[in-house]
């Protein structure tokens, strides 16, 4: 009986740890992936220490900060319009990137800050319980548009690229809030079809 | 006897051996690193040494000596006046100091100081104001804080001052 029931226990524990082994992702990057909240546009997304609400989604051919400058994007301006708020201490959005369906990833532009007049959104310092209001601005292809998602961060926005096969610094366990933008192929096509030839980016407002 | 139930000489012996010697190594092959790995969490987290500064009352902090002058309520938040007196040439600077108001949820705002012009005497006083927004239900129970945040922080907790109004 005892020979029994050491078996049954030794059986049990292999079990236990072939699960456990099985479960646990064996890469780098999945075992130390954001911790990523789903969201909807014009929902406010709790994610970590800031809660965010994508208020609008337009599209431009070309920007102005002043009516006189004008900046020309690779493919169209994606400009989304954010509302954001920290919950505790301040804090800045400084990661924000648009997740195609395909998986590819683009940053918000650097144009972003030219556009805005020098006052880009993921530069702005939030605070409990204030919200403020901005644009990031994304310069994408229109094909990548439908199906998009916006991904935003106070991680640190990575300099540049790390080496290849090497996880980007700094991205462990970190917030993040996923908000798929809900642009279908054809609602993409609409967007990109009214994009006015010049925009002005909004300004960050508290 | 049978063949199943005979015993090894001194089988019985061996038993609670074995188990006192589990009870002292498992603990210890367990604990031991993870004592070691909260020791160096603890060393290296973010944590405060706070002052507080009753109400009239100064402190030093980086250097300085800081008196709380007032802290007012504005249209979107409020703003801060200190008195500020360098102790000795290191403390000239504002540099590595930040401003900030909490409240008793332990929500922090950060304040932006205004530029100075008159810094760089010894034992010669100068007013810093610093403002920032802060929501108006919460405006007139926050409390200003003076922090010391160098660009690089040596392992250990930062000095804060906390006024009392």
């Amino acid at each position: 009986m005892r020979r029994f029931v050491a078996a049954l226990t030794g059986l049990a524990l292999l079990t236990a740890a072939w699960w456990v082994a099985g479960r646990t992702p064996d890469d780098y990057d999945h075992r130390y992936a954001p911790l990523a909240t789903e969201g909807r546009v014009g929902a406010p997304v709790r994610a970590g220490g800031f809660v965010v609400r994508v208020d609008r989604v337009t599209a431009a051919r070309s920007a102005t900060p002043d009516g006189d400058e004008l900046v020309r994007p690779d493919g169209v301006f994606l400009i989304v319009t954010v509302s954001a708020m920290s919950r505790r201490a301040p804090l800045i959005l400084s990661t924000a990137l648009l997740r195609t369906r395909d998986g590819n990833v683009y940053r918000d532009s650097v144009k972003n800050i030219i556009a805005n007049d020098g006052d880009p959104f993921e530069m702005t310092t939030l605070a409990p319980s204030v919200w403020t209001r901005g644009a990031y601005v994304f310069e994408v292809p229109p094909s990548e548009l439908a199906g998009a998602t916006f991904v935003v961060s106070d991680r640190p926005a990575n300099e540049k690229d790390p080496p290849k096969d090497f996880p980007a610094f700094g991205f462990e366990l970190t917030a993040e809030a996923d908000i798929p933008l809900g642009l279908t192929e054809a609602g993409a096509r609409r967007l990109v079809a009214g994009a006015p030839e010049r925009a002005t980016i909004p300004g960050t407002t508290t | 006897m049978s063949a199943e139930t005979r015993e090894e000489p001194g089988a019985g012996r061996r038993n609670p051996w074995t188990a006192v010697a589990l009870a002292v190594v498992l603990p210890v092959a367990v604990g031991l690193p993870l004592w070691r790995q909260l020791g160096y969490y603890d060393r290296h987290r973010y944590h405060e040494a706070v002052t507080t500064v009753p109400a009239g009352g100064g402190a030093v902090l980086n250097h300085a000596s800081w008196r709380l002058l007032d802290l007012r309520r504005t249209g979107t938040g409020v703003r801060l006046r200190l008195r500020m007196t360098a102790l000795d040439k290191d403390g000239t600077s504002t540099l590595e100091d930040l401003f900030e108001v909490r409240d008793e949820r332990g929500r922090r705002w950060q304040l932006e100081s205004d530029p100075l012009n008159d810094l760089g005497q010894v034992g010669r006083p100068v007013t810093i104001a610093a403002s920032g927004v802060v929501p108006a239900d919460v405006a007139d129970r926050v409390f200003p804080v003076v922090r010391y945040a160098p660009l690089k922080q040596a392992p250990g907790p930062v000095p804060v001052l906390r006024f009392r109004r």
